[in-house]
């Protein structure tokens, strides 16, 4: 070993940490080398004097203050443990059953507003003029006229679906029944007096006719009596349909708003209408006529199932006025608006036609009337 | 003075851990047993008067009490608390190098006086009844010697001979590896042996006991 090497592992040989054999060659070294005998001896006299020196101890009044420290923090530290341990478990429950109080609360406050959101939102200006549901304002108004033509002509309106399938089940029944009572009725004797101050400048050879004429109106209206009630008769049946569409109807009743609104238009017609009708019935055909063509003029027009009504308002009024041509026109108007009334229509026009053609062939003069 | 003191069994991590854990007498036990040795490792780094020394010392301790709770027991307690003391002493050997070099505008001879004025007041005012039990001359001399040393040898002769830290915790502590510190323990004894034998300490023992 030479004595560079000793100085590498001089270090390790005082520190007690050379491997055994390393140690012997030191120790082998040490004894033949004085130059590194008198290094190592140098050495350990620094490590002893180092060693020897006794230690400068900290004031006490440092000790004390740094272990106060200590004790305080500690203290706070659990204190601040302590407080958490507290927060947590009563006020944090607490808190939230209050939040969610709270949220319960508002959506039940939020649920109200829906409703009188709903109210406003109804205060249209055709809703003030809502009515009651449909079955009852016929049930309450009283009027049973009105009561029965609504349900003869099926003038409810299809938008509401309470009415829908029943109205479309009446008229087709009525479609049916229509062309049988027309010419069960045709003989029919049962004179109609408002009808003869009309037809007073017919000629007695007319008679006939307009008994079949007569009997062309009356069995308009025994027939819709008829119709009413054989829809009353077979009431079970359309009351079943009414009240599943009732259910359907309060499952959609909130999409049915803009139905509603249309249906509460429909009402406003429904009420000209009936004035019309009540006109016809008192036999005031002028004034009827008028009403009707002031509906039929109406901006947004009205639905086909009021049109249907009042071309056939119009062509009976005209028919009792004895204006054919224009009874007829309002027939074919009937005709190509309700497919429904297509048979009534046409039994109608077609009567219609050979009355003329009868009145053209005796009395060409009177065909210049209707004209006018 | 302190509760957990008669209690030896405990090693530096443990009572780490029981102060982490929320016992202060853990704290006492560290304080007791290494306050002594860091304030003289703090004081021989920064070449301090004991008491500029207990300031850094109690810096130190509470940044322990300030940590204590990222305290990871399987390092060693010691060299997280010289870690720590070393850090402290070159923040405030480069402060206090920078308050010199801008109030003491002399000249850099200055810095060769300085030794000796520390020295001085060491020995004027820092001598305790314990310091006094070893020779004067000799203390002076081992202080010099130490003070003399460059930074990185003095930190590792420090703690491997007078606080007793194994190398692998001194490589820690000033991360360095191994080797390095091996290499700079072994210039540190060579440096201060030269120093004695340049003050005439080792010649004069000779002569003494030739004598």
């Amino acid at each position: 070993m030479n004595c560079d090497k000793f100085e590498e592992l001089l270090i390790d040989f005082i520190e007690h940490e050379t491997e055994i054999s390393q140690r012997e060659l030191v120790k082998k070294h040490l004894e033949s080398c004085q130059n590194c005998s008198d290094k190592f001896k140098d050495y350990i006299k620094i490590n002893r004097l180092f060693n020897e020196e006794i230690k400068p101890q900290p004031s006490p009044q440092v000790l004390n203050r740094l272990s106060k420290i200590a004790r305080d923090d500690v203290e706070r530290d659990r204190t601040s443990f302590w407080k958490r341990w507290s927060y947590s478990p009563i006020l944090v429950p607490v808190l939230s059953s209050a939040l969610a109080l709270f949220i319960w609360i508002n959506y039940g406050k939020k649920d109200i507003d829906y409703s009188h959101i709903e109210t406003n939102y109804s205060r249209d200006a055709m809703a003030k003029k809502a009515p009651l549901p449909k079955e009852q304002a016929l049930l309450d108004s009283g009027e049973k006229i009105i009561g029965d033509i609504e349900s003869k002509s099926g003038s409810l309106s299809p938008a509401d679906p309470l009415m829908a399938s029943p109205e479309a089940h009446l008229s087709g029944r009525r479609a049916q029944t229509g062309v049988t009572e027309e010419t069960a009725n045709l003989p029919a004797s049962e004179p109609a007096t408002e009808e003869e101050s009309d037809i007073d400048e017919i000629k007695e050879a007319d008679k006939p006719l307009q008994k079949v004429e007569e009997g062309l109106a009356q069995s308009t209206i025994e027939s819709e009596a008829k119709d009413d009630s054989f829809g009353r008769t077979t009431g079970m049946n359309s009351e079943e349909r009414l009240e599943q569409a009732k259910l359907a109807d309060r499952k959609d009743n909130e999409k049915d708003k803009g139905a509603e609104l249309s249906s509460f238009r429909e009402s406003a017609y429904n009420e000209q209408l009936i004035l019309a009708l009540k006109q016809q019935g008192t036999g005031n055909c002028e004034a009827s006529i008028k009403t009707n063509n002031e509906l039929l003029n109406n901006a947004p027009p009205p639905p086909i199932q009021i049109k249907e009504k009042v071309y056939l308002s119009l062509a009976e009024c005209y028919e009792q006025k004895g204006e054919w041509e224009n009874a007829l026109f309002n027939y074919q108007a009937l005709q190509q608006v309700s497919p429904n009334q297509t048979a009534l229509a046409n039994s109608k026009i077609e009567t219609l036609r050979q009355q003329i053609n009868l009145i053209k062939a005796r009395q060409p003069r009177l065909l210049n009337l209707p004209s006018k | 003075m302190f509760g957990l003191g008669t209690k030896k069994e405990l090693t530096d991590e443990e009572a780490m851990a029981r102060f982490r854990n929320g016992d202060a007498r853990g704290f006492d036990l560290l304080l007791q047993r290494h306050s002594a040795g860091l304030l003289r490792f703090i004081m021989r780094m920064i070449k301090a008067t004991k008491p500029q020394a207990e300031d850094l010392l109690q810096e130190v301790f509470l940044k322990i009490i300030e940590n204590r709770k990222k305290y990871d027991s399987n390092q060693r307690f010691t060299s997280w608390l010289y870690s720590l003391a070393r850090n402290h002493c070159i923040d405030y050997i480069r402060v206090e190098k920078y308050r010199q070099h801008n109030s003491l505008d002399s000249s850099s001879f200055s810095n060769k006086s300085d030794g000796p004025v520390i020295l001085d007041i060491i020995r004027s005012k820092d001598k305790n009844q314990e310091e006094r039990a070893i020779d004067e001359e000799t203390h002076t001399l081992l202080n010099q010697g130490i003070e003399d040393l460059k930074k990185e040898l003095r930190e590792v002769f420090l703690l491997r001979e007078i606080e007793g830290l194994s190398l692998k915790e001194i490589g820690d502590i000033t991360v360095v590896p191994l080797s390095t510190v091996k290499s700079r323990l072994r210039y540190a004894y060579r440096d201060l042996r030269h120093y004695f034998i340049k003050v005439g300490y080792f010649e004069e023992v000779q002569r003494a006991k030739e004598v």
